[in-house]
């Protein structure tokens, strides 16, 4: 008979070591207490995506909510609140929605556990029929370019189903290495600010409010205030012991990203720089024996959180994860703050030669000895650079990966008894080099 | 006899190979059909597109994950084995994941020398554009005559050129010939009984992203007078494909569908159609033109903004140009062969099949291809059994 | 008028001889394992009575080696021997399955989908939704009330989710492929095992056999994962009553009754529901004989 302990594996939750990450429930409940509550007001909801400026949304008084972040929510919840083991997840049940419309099973997970809550909610109106309810229903749709093909495309058609208005703010995303691209270059940033501008008015348009730079930089006041606050987290995370894991990581990025621009966003990250900082005063680590650190590169498999404390059983820790997390901001224009997005997002370059010098950076930084490759098979492309990763850290600081194959939210497509054998034989592999080191 | 197009598809290397021995010219490769080659073609420079091919990939496993997208995959491992060493520049634009990152890749894979001052290569050889996703709107056409502005310099850095407007007006009436001449051969493909059959139709489409314009328009005028005059039949059941890279490769799904019974006799698929739907536009600002056409190349990445509700039909947006592309042509079926990891087109076909099936009345056939000859061949039973389903 | 129909699959070949829909006689032959039985005397009604379905006139074991070519003819003179035609009485044959082509004597071949779906809508007039789920190769087929096929989806690439899966499974737990079925109906519970992935299910299944996992409880796990797989095709072409089960591998207990659980209601059965294909194929002979198509 198999043991409870076992079947749990697969679609386990983590064990967070803050208690900040343990609150950070109550946060996202109540975001979405007050977006139904919102929505039954008359307040305008938005369907957005992570990598969105939030503050555009918080200074128009728009509600946002989040589809790729509902479906990794339903990753983590079965029916009815149910605990059984033998129950499949919620996201699992809505992807099986969509495949039946014929979306491929390749296509991102978030996309298809979000599109077939939409369609089950069309067909069946019971769109209550869901975790915490479901997300309130969208006054408009709103995209971005940046990232990936996929959200676009996701986003289009879940308006055209929903059919409310639709926006695609598009971001001349600087995936390309080429030889001047230190910084973005002028009709790069001309072009994003116009895209702002555009958005500005077709929110105007569909709420009927006014756009007021002052509310924007009140805003981004805070995003700023919140930025500074999460740059000293982690480096605070980078103290041996490791005060803070990738479970906590993974949990504690929800405000930041997701009601960036608020001051209740600030104050969560502020109790948690107090929590780390005290952590790291008192020398208290995620587990007492530390004896190797790990990396997680990529996005997480939500439905099974509890491979963040798998190691530990090894003396291993995850210490950081450069998903969601937020990089360093050029200083304050308050002047034009529209050009001070465009300048914020247009630093960064998110090309493969520029992901593989981050991770060099971030190993040393982080002091790792093993990085685990999360390959997640339907979100491509923070996979791509996976393999140049792997080679490069070899190559350059000697640290192995491994990879683990799974997707973000259907846990039909992870394999315990593939992924166990190999985080097994890893964990021995680093265990031998802890002992050289 | 071979003719001058199936050349092309025969062995296309040696045919751009000996083009180049002849003329002495230069070679850019390039992916997909949003790229603005007419710019390509008024400097002087044979623009050809990269394709892949079904050999077992030899370089790229080892850099490139599984699970994504054969077709690029293959197009790099060919360029990383030197396959195409001939190329003299490679454009690389933002028109999808995978092949944005190509401009990496080709640099890491396909290494050349490179001559640099004070960190600017002096002799490009990738060269990338940021090809919008919003075609329409405001500020986009300004965003992307500039990034043109940008790719023309570097093309004339790398030549040691200069592509004056004349230049681009002469090569802008080539191509606009091109876009009339394809329009002409997709009215024929209305007829019935059909003249041309639709792998004869992607042949002559699939040479002239391989051979200088001018020449393809020469052939293609002679063409299509024998065509017009055809008096024997194309059988098959009329049907509609759509689909991801239809290079070489996937083009035998034409023969297949052929020996099944049916015909092909409009597409949608990233080889054609989109390519010649609009005309460059003339303007005072040759760059300008040219991006307003590059614009309205329809591609299944692009995207639009709708203001009101989003059941309205915008004009941009991909049902229109689907309906389009159907509507004239007495279409039976309509079939899908999107391929693995073909995101985009996978996200839209739901849509696009249920609006199908309601304006049309005709059933859709959906497969998920792999880039291989074997996994066509397996579709072969599915379109055999669509085709019988439908009355064939 | 007299018919037959040829049904060259992966692992066996079906014949039916067929008489003004009076089914005259049905063959089984299995390319390896060579054991062949006939049936003799169905009718619609007859089949549509499990109860009163046909009677074995003969059994037999035939062991071929060669391919569709060779096989076909050897079931086809095994056939006409059983009944005491000849050649020249068979007005049409028509042939179908993954070898269809390699059988030169039939007039016409017609594919897995719209034979199959022609055999199950001759033996159950009610039948709008067919799923049959072949050794390599699952397919589900919707009918109209004419019996004509509306839409049609196959499973992906994989072998995930077919009989070829079921045996490799089978052979891994070293127990028969008429066994699996029988034996995962004894489960208490069932071991989850990947549905997505032959190489993934393998290993899953390995690491229960180490586990000392019961050979019943990994079984109906296995089960449990063709019929997910089967069942999504049946949601992707909609579920329309009545449903038939078509194929050799709808012999399997275990796996119909895990298909009914999921479809909420029964699922109509053949009692041979491996000649179905073969079956439908010696109708459409019929069909195009009548019609005048040949």
């Amino acid at each position: 008979m198999t043991t409870q302990a076992e079947t749990r594996i697969k679609t386990a939750g983590s064990k967070k070591s803050l208690q900040t990450a343990r609150e950070t429930w109550l946060f996202i409940k109540d975001d979405y207490i007050n977006g139904h509550t919102g929505k039954a007001q008359g307040k305008p909801i938005a369907w957005s995506c992570a990598a969105m400026d939030k503050e555009l949304f918080h200074c128009m008084g728009i509600l946002p909510f989040f589809p790729e972040q509902y479906a990794a929510l339903c990753a983590t919840q079965r029916r009815g609140g149910s605990r059984d083991e033998s129950v499949e997840k919620e996201a699992v049940r809505f992807a099986r929605v969509a495949e039946q419309e014929d979306y491929a099973s390749y296509i991102c997970g978030y996309q298809r556990v979000s599109t077939g809550w939409v369609i089950h909610g069309l067909r069946t109106g019971e769109w209550q029929d869901a975790p915490i309810g479901g997300m309130p229903l969208p006054d408009m749709i709103v995209t971005t370019s940046c990232v990936c093909d996929v959200r676009v495309k996701w986003f289009e058609d879940m308006a055209q189903r929903l059919n409310v208005p639709y926006f695609c703010l598009d971001r001349p995303e600087r995936i390309f290495e080429g030889i001047t691209q230190a910084s973005a270059r002028e009709h790069e940033v001309d072009y994003y600010v116009s895209q702002v501008e555009d958005f500005l008015r077709f929110a105007e348009e569909v709420t009927g409010a006014k756009y007021d730079p002052a509310r924007l930089n009140e805003c981004l006041d805070w995003s700023y205030k919140t930025n500074d606050a999460r740059q000293e987290i982690l480096e605070l995370r980078k103290a041996v012991p490791s005060p803070m894991g990738c479970a906590d990581g993974f949990r504690t990025m929800y405000p930041g990203m997701y009601q960036l621009g608020t001051k209740r966003c600030y104050d969560f990250y502020v109790k948690l720089r107090d929590e780390v900082r005290e952590r790291v005063k008192q020398g208290i680590g995620q587990i007492e024996d530390e004896r190797f650190r790990l990396l997680w590169y990529g996005l997480p498999t939500w439905y099974n959180m509890s491979i963040f404390n798998y190691f530990e059983k090894y003396g291993g820790v995850f210490v950081y994860e450069p998903a969601y997390n937020p990089w360093p901001w050029p200083p304050r224009r308050r002047e034009d703050p529209v050009r001070e997005l465009a300048n914020r997002w247009l630093m960064l370059g998110t090309g493969v030669g520029n992901m593989v010098n981050s991770m060099l950076h971030d190993c040393q930084q982080y002091k790792i000895l093993g990085v685990v490759l999360s390959y997640l098979i339907t979100c491509r492309p923070i996979v791509f650079p996976s393999l140049e990763i792997n080679h490069t850290l070899e190559k350059s600081l000697g640290i192995p990966t491994v990879t683990l194959e799974g997707d973000l939210v259907d846990e039909r497509l992870f394999s315990e008894a593939q992924v166990y054998n190999r985080l097994d034989a890893f964990a021995e592999q680093l265990l031998q080099r802890a002992k050289k080191t | 006899m071979t003719t001058e197009f199936e050349k092309y598809v025969t062995d296309r290397h040696a045919a751009v190979k000996e083009w180049k021995e002849k003329t002495q010219g230069k070679v850019f490769g390039y992916f997909c059909c949003v790229v603005p080659d007419v710019i390509l073609f008024a400097a002087g420079v044979l623009p050809v597109r990269i394709y892949g091919s079904t050999d077992k990939f030899q370089k790229v496993d080892g850099h490139l994950v599984p699970y994504g997208c054969r077709y690029v995959g293959s197009c790099l491992d060919l360029g990383a084995r030197g396959v195409y060493d001939y190329l003299d520049g490679v454009v690389v634009p933002n028109t999808c994941d995978l092949i944005a990152r190509m401009e990496y890749w080709w640099r890491e894979l396909v290494p050349r020398e490179k001559s640099t001052l004070a960190g600017m290569e002096l002799c490009p050889y990738v060269v990338y554009i940021n090809y919008p996703m919003k075609t329409t709107g405001p500020k986009v056409l300004d965003f992307y005559t500039r990034e043109l502005q940008y790719f023309k310099q570097q093309v004339e850095r790398g030549l040691r050129i200069e592509i004056t407007d004349e230049q681009l007006n002469q090569a802008i009436a080539v191509y606009n010939e091109h876009f009339d001449l394809m329009n002409q051969l997709e009215e024929l493909r209305k007829r019935d009984p059909l003249p041309i059959s639709g792998k004869e139709a992607w042949e002559i489409e699939y040479a002239s992203t391989l051979m200088p314009m001018d020449k393809h328009n020469e052939l293609l005028k002679k063409r299509l007078n024998e065509v017009a005059k055809r008096n024997n039949t194309t059988p098959g059941m009329r049907l509609y494909l759509a689909g991801s890279a239809f290079d070489q490769v996937n083009a035998r799904l034409y023969e297949i569908i052929e020996e099944c019974g049916g015909q092909v006799v409009a597409e949608d698929i990233s080889c054609a159609s989109s390519y010649f739907e609009s005309n460059i536009e003339l303007d005072s600002d040759p760059v300008r033109a040219i991006a307003k056409y590059s614009l309205a190349v329809d591609c299944p990445r692009s995207t639009e903004t709708c203001l009101v509700g989003c059941s309205h039909i915008h004009p941009q947006n991909r049902w229109q140009k689907t309906k389009q592309r159907i509507e004239g042509y007495r279409v039976r079926g309509a079939i899908y062969q999107i391929m693995n990891y073909c995101e985009c087109r996978a996200i839209e076909y739901p849509h696009l099949r249920d609006n199908i099936q309601r304006e049309f009345n005709i059933p859709v056939l959906h497969m998920e291809g792999d880039y291989t000859l074997e996994g066509l061949e397996q579709m072969r039973g599915s379109i055999e059994a669509f085709i019988e389903m439908i009355g064939g | 008028m007299i018919t037959a129909g040829i049904d060259v699959g992966t692992q066996s070949i079906k014949v039916v001889v067929l008489s003004n829909s009076q089914i005259l006689a049905a063959r089984t032959d299995h390319n390896c394992s060579g054991r062949a039985f006939g049936l003799e005397g169905l009718s619609p009604k007859a089949c549509s009575a499990p109860s009163n379905s046909s009677h074995i006139i003969a059994t037999k074991t035939l062991v071929t080696e060669e391919g569709g070519a060779v096989g076909s003819k050897t079931a086809m003179e095994q056939i006409l021997a059983d009944t005491g035609l000849s050649r020249s009485d068979l007005t049409y044959i028509v042939a179908t399955g993954v070898g269809r082509s390699t059988v030169s004597f039939a007039q016409k071949t017609r594919t897995e989908q719209l034979s199959h779906a022609r055999g199950a809508f001759y033996l159950f007039p009610t039948a709008r939704t067919v799923l049959d789920i072949g050794a390599e190769g699952t397919r589900a087929m919707k009918l109209d009330e004419k019996g004509g096929v509306k839409n049609f989806v196959c499973n992906s690439k994989c072998a995930a989710g077919t009989g070829a899966f079921l045996e490799i499974m089978a052979n891994l737990l070293q127990v028969s492929l008429d066994e699996v079925g029988e034996l995962a109906c004894h489960a208490q519970h069932i071991e989850r095992v990947s549905s997505y992935c032959t190489v993934f299910a393998e290993s899953e299944v390995i690491s229960h056999i180490h586990k000392g996992k019961s050979k019943e409880t990994i079984l109906a796990g296995i089960i449990e994962a063709v019929a997910e797989r089967s069942f999504e095709l049946l949601q992707k072409i909609g579920i329309e009553q009545d449903i038939i089960l078509s194929g050799g591998t709808a012999k399997n207990i275990g796996l119909r009754k895990a298909l009914e659980r999921m479809a909420g209601g029964q699922l109509l059965c053949p009692p041979d529901p491996q000649i179905t294909g073969a079956l439908g194929a010696a109708l459409i002979a019929q069909d195009n004989l009548i019609s005048g198509r040949r």
